[in-house]
């Protein structure tokens, strides 16, 4: 189990490009964390994708609705309420 | 039915073959007997019985669609993916400045996603459920192509996907020509297979047809007497067939030519003592073109690769057109058998046999088996083609036939 | 040069909740769910542990030790509903020559099950991905491959005429109805054996739809969880099933004596073209389809009395669907009643849209809408009569049937009540 329970900038833009084969500098999420998905070409299976990637690696339950996670910082927020107290999959 | 402004015309086309990864190179390795059959070297298949498939070297998948793409989609995809780009670029057309309800895709498909499958259902037995990912819901089902052709081009007019085994890919043309009549004026039409992943092959394999022969050159000799097996092989081809009107709108002045009939039929159950109906296909397509058996130029022959298929498709065409009766050839022992890409791929091939006026060999067929009375293309035959009859036949039965006539 | 049209004269249907037409029509009219806890396999593990289940002993239906074996699940369905059709029809194919007999049946999946069973013994349970060919059944290669379902039911039927399986996702089922009604009106056939069957219930299908949470999580409670249109759907239950129709050339059917339940009077294909599972909100291109579809069919909104819906149950479709009414029928989409039979016997991906069709022509037959079960919270958003929990008594002389699914499909169809000499 990691230390933290929250992926870095760097190994967000790696799950992004494998799971969903968007290229995406971790800088440019560093500086635009209400960027869209959308706007930077992941679809809704592809986040779906790097929910379930995040959730095998911090061994985390992720039951948030796809259609509220818009943003990186959406996803920052869902991440942290699922790792939180009563998150962690039993 | 028909006048002109109605025809099905074929205005793009896009090989993507064993020996040649792109139409001009697969033409001139047609006509120069340059083989795609290789030994196979995807995976570790030593103790695989089957030694040899025709494949597709140096096509990587990002190279084929671009890596959002690449990621949800299974290669059989990505390859009519490439190939649709090209047939549209050859038909000079520009989907963005169509109708979208004017154009579809109609695809076929035989084995689907079935490597990308492969992966996910490994993941899921060796790893849980939750390791499967969120494209094996995509990316494996035999629509997926279809899909996908679709979306990337924009394409809201009725959208199929026949699965016939190798028939399909003839059943996908006669489907866009139907298309055309009724709802499109143009239909990104063909298909292609990716079928050498190991499951995939397994099940191959247990069909019993395929050639155990490890020498390429001697492994899938349809018609011959040594005849033993085929050769599976992955790629296909893709077309713009475009209804006559759109076609003379759009300015196009050299279509490779007309889908000017098609027909399809199933074989008796075997053991019930009724014969096998790929001559009635044949005749069907050819009355539905309204075309004599004297018409026809060539015949791209279905080319089973085993002794009593091949004499049964011998004898439909000594049936039809007489013993030796037209010339006959199957320039798929360069490639080997593509299942739905198979005559798609065919057709590429007839119909740039009616633009330069030459017939493509069958390369490496020695002597022809016994009551095999077809006249057998073994050298580049220089000539007017005008018509051409393609045939397809399909595991357990089934059969296609296209006409497809110069423009 | 008008066009014949084709005639649906059998029925024949394996659904979950009782096996043929009759069981299947008792179980719509009642409202009864037969969505259950997964018993095909061991869910433990699986987010959605609930689908519709078929309880089908093939040797009790009439399949032989051979066919059975050299099958899988889906072509078994379509045999014995072939069968029941068939019979259903009183046609002696004896007397159509078998040239003139075709086949067009549907399947997403094809023989899911049989690929999923074999790739545990090839691999070793997903341990070598360069799995082992001297393990395999010999039948393994009509896995593979989706369109033996059609040379079962052409062997089996002494079809010779064109035959094909059409796999286009969740319209599967339509689509091979559609292009069955085609061959008759093209005079390519005269009798088409047209349907569909899909036995999804396996560990990749409902892996992958969990992937995607496009199907309900409420294990707790699976009789209660499909619930189309419902402010609570949360996904789509995953069924099995199968339908076959028997179609003819409605003025030959009429000729011969035949009972005819209903016409094909038209239907379209459209695509959307956006997402391969994402829809939006506006449904334009199921409107489009519908509206083509009214056109070859000769009706206008008015003359619609009931809409069979996809009605899946997910959040997105339930609204894209209404949208598509509304945007094609205007105002006459808010007094027809629509309904969805998924919430019965669950969401069989390229079978239901047949199974759909069969609801629709038994809606015709005899005079009753099913409802759409689980339905106790209608969705404000909706706002349409989804017939909630009771069937409701409805003579139907036109019934619209749609059909949506993953690549973009979106397919309409017209059903009609036939000139003379059918139900009524």
């Amino acid at each position: 189990m990691p230390a933290t329970t929250m992926p870095t900038r760097a190994e967000l833009s790696e799950m992004m490009k494998t799971v969903a084969g968007v290229e995406i500098d971790p800088g440019e999420l560093q500086q635009e964390p209400q960027v869209t998905f959308e706007e930077l070409g992941v679809d809704s299976l592809g986040l779906l994708g790097v929910l379930a990637a995040i959730e095998r690696q911090y061994g985390i339950e992720i039951h948030a609705d796809i259609d509220d996670c818009r943003t990186l910082a959406d996803l920052e927020a869902i991440i942290r309420q699922a790792a939180g107290p009563g998150g962690r999959r039993s | 039915m028909s006048d002109d402004s109605q025809r099905a015309l074929i205005t793009g086309v896009a090989a993507v073959a064993p020996n040649g990864c792109d139409t001009n190179s697969y033409w001139a390795a047609t006509l120069s007997g340059l083989s795609g059959l290789r030994p196979i070297s995807r995976f570790e298949s030593d103790g695989y019985p089957v030694r040899v498939a025709g494949l597709i070297d140096g096509l990587n998948p990002a190279e084929l669609c671009g890596d959002r793409l690449a990621v949800q989609t299974d290669r059989w995809t990505q390859l009519a993916l490439a190939a649709g780009e090209r047939a549209l670029a050859d038909a000079e057309l520009v989907p963005a400045e169509l109708p979208p309800y004017d154009m579809a895709v109609v695809t076929a498909s035989s084995s689907g996603g079935n490597e990308f499958g492969q992966l996910e259902i490994e993941a899921l037995w060796s790893r849980g459920p939750r390791a499967v990912g969120p494209f094996q819901s995509i990316a494996w089902f035999y629509a997926a192509t279809t899909g996908q052709l679709s979306i990337r081009n924009g394409m809201k007019g009725p959208c199929g996907v026949v699965v016939c085994e190798q028939a399909g890919g003839l059943d996908a043309l006669g489907r866009a020509r139907r298309a055309l009549r009724r709802d499109a004026s143009v239909v990104v039409t063909g298909g292609t297979e990716a079928p050498i992943g190991p499951y995939a092959l397994t099940c191959q394999i247990a069909s019993d047809r395929l050639s155990r022969t490890a020498d390429p050159q001697r492994a899938y000799l349809p018609f011959d007497t040594d005849a033993c097996g085929y050769v599976p092989g992955e790629g296909g081809a893709i077309l713009i067939a475009e209804r006559a009107d759109s076609a003379l709108a759009r300015g196009v002045d050299q279509p490779y030519g007309e889908i000017a009939g098609y027909a399809s039929s199933f074989d008796p159950r075997p053991g019930s003592g009724r014969p096998p109906t790929l001559r009635q296909a044949a005749e069907a397509a050819l009355a539905d073109a309204r075309a004599a058996p004297h018409d026809v130029d060539v015949v791209f022959a279905d080319g089973a690769g085993l002794p009593g298929p091949d004499a049964a498709e011998a004898a439909a065409l000594a049936g039809l057109f007489g013993p030796f009766g037209v010339p006959v050839t199957v320039p798929k022992t360069l490639c080997g058998r593509l299942y739905a890409g198979g005559p798609p791929l065919d057709v590429v091939a007839a119909l740039l046999a009616i633009r330069d006026g030459v017939i493509p060999p069958t390369y490496g067929i020695g002597e022809l088996a016994p009551g095999c009375d077809i006249d057998l293309v073994r050298e580049a035959r220089t000539g007017r083609v005008q018509t051409a009859l393609v045939l397809a036949r399909g595991f357990d039965g089934f059969n296609a036939a296209v006409v497809l006539r110069a423009a | 040069m008008s066009r014949r049209r084709a005639a649906i004269t059998g029925i024949g249907v394996l659904a979950p909740g009782g096996n043929g037409t009759k069981a299947f029509w008792a179980l719509l009219t009642s409202g009864t769910t037969a969505t259950r806890g997964i018993t095909l396999f061991d869910p433990a593990g699986f987010r959605s542990r609930i689908a519709a289940e078929c309880d089908f002993d093939p040797a009790a239906e009439g399949l032989t030790a051979d066919e059975v074996e050299r099958t899988d699940r889906c072509s078994q369905f379509a045999l014995v509903c072939a069968r029941e059709a068939l019979a259903d029809s009183k046609l002696d194919l004896d007397n159509v020559p078998p040239g003139r007999i075709g086949v067009s049946i549907g399947s997403a999946v094809g023989n899911t099950i049989t690929l999923e069973q074999q790739y545990v013994v090839v691999s070793d349970t997903g341990k070598h991905w360069v799995v082992d060919p001297a393990k395999a059944s010999r039948h393994l290669y009509r896995a593979l491959i989706p369109s033996t379902i059609a040379a079962e039911v052409a062997w089996d039927c002494g079809a010779e005429g064109p035959a094909s399986v059409i796999s286009t996702g969740c319209t599967s089922g339509l689509d091979a109805v559609a292009d069955g009604a085609e061959l008759i009106e093209d005079g390519r056939a005269d009798v088409v054996i047209a349907g569909a069957t899909d036995a999804p219930i396996s560990p990749i299908t409902v892996a992958c739809f969990d992937a995607i949470k496009a199907t309900s999580p409420n294990n707790d409670d699976p009789a209660h969880a499909s619930r189309p249109f419902d402010a609570n759907r949360d996904g789509f239950v995953l069924g099995e099933g199968a339908a076959v129709l028997v179609l003819e050339p409605a003025d030959e059917a009429r000729r011969r004596g035949a009972h005819v339940y209903c016409e094909i009077a038209g239907y379209a294909q459209r695509s959307n073209a956006y997402h391969m599972t994402g829809l939006t909100a506006d449904g334009l291109e199921m409107a489009e389809a519908i509206r083509v579809a009214m056109g070859r069919a000769r009706l206008a909104p008015e003359d619609i009395d009931y809409i069979n819906a996809h009605g899946s149950g997910t959040r997105q479709n339930d609204r894209h669907e209404t949208a598509a009414f509304k945007a094609s029928l205007g105002a006459r989409a808010y007094e027809v009643p629509v309904s969805s039979i998924k919430s019965m016997v669950g969401h069989s991906l390229g079978a239901i849209g047949a199974i759909e069709v069969a609801a629709s022509a038994l809606a015709i037959e005899h005079g009753v809408v099913p409802p759409t079960a689980n339905l106790y919270q209608p969705d404000p958003e909706l706002g349409l009569d989804y017939v909630p929990l009771q069937a409701r008594e409805q003579r139907s002389d036109a019934v619209l049937t749609v059909g949506s699914g993953f690549g973009g499909f979106q397919t309409a169809m017209l059903l009609t009540r036939s000139r003379s000499g059918g139900a009524g």
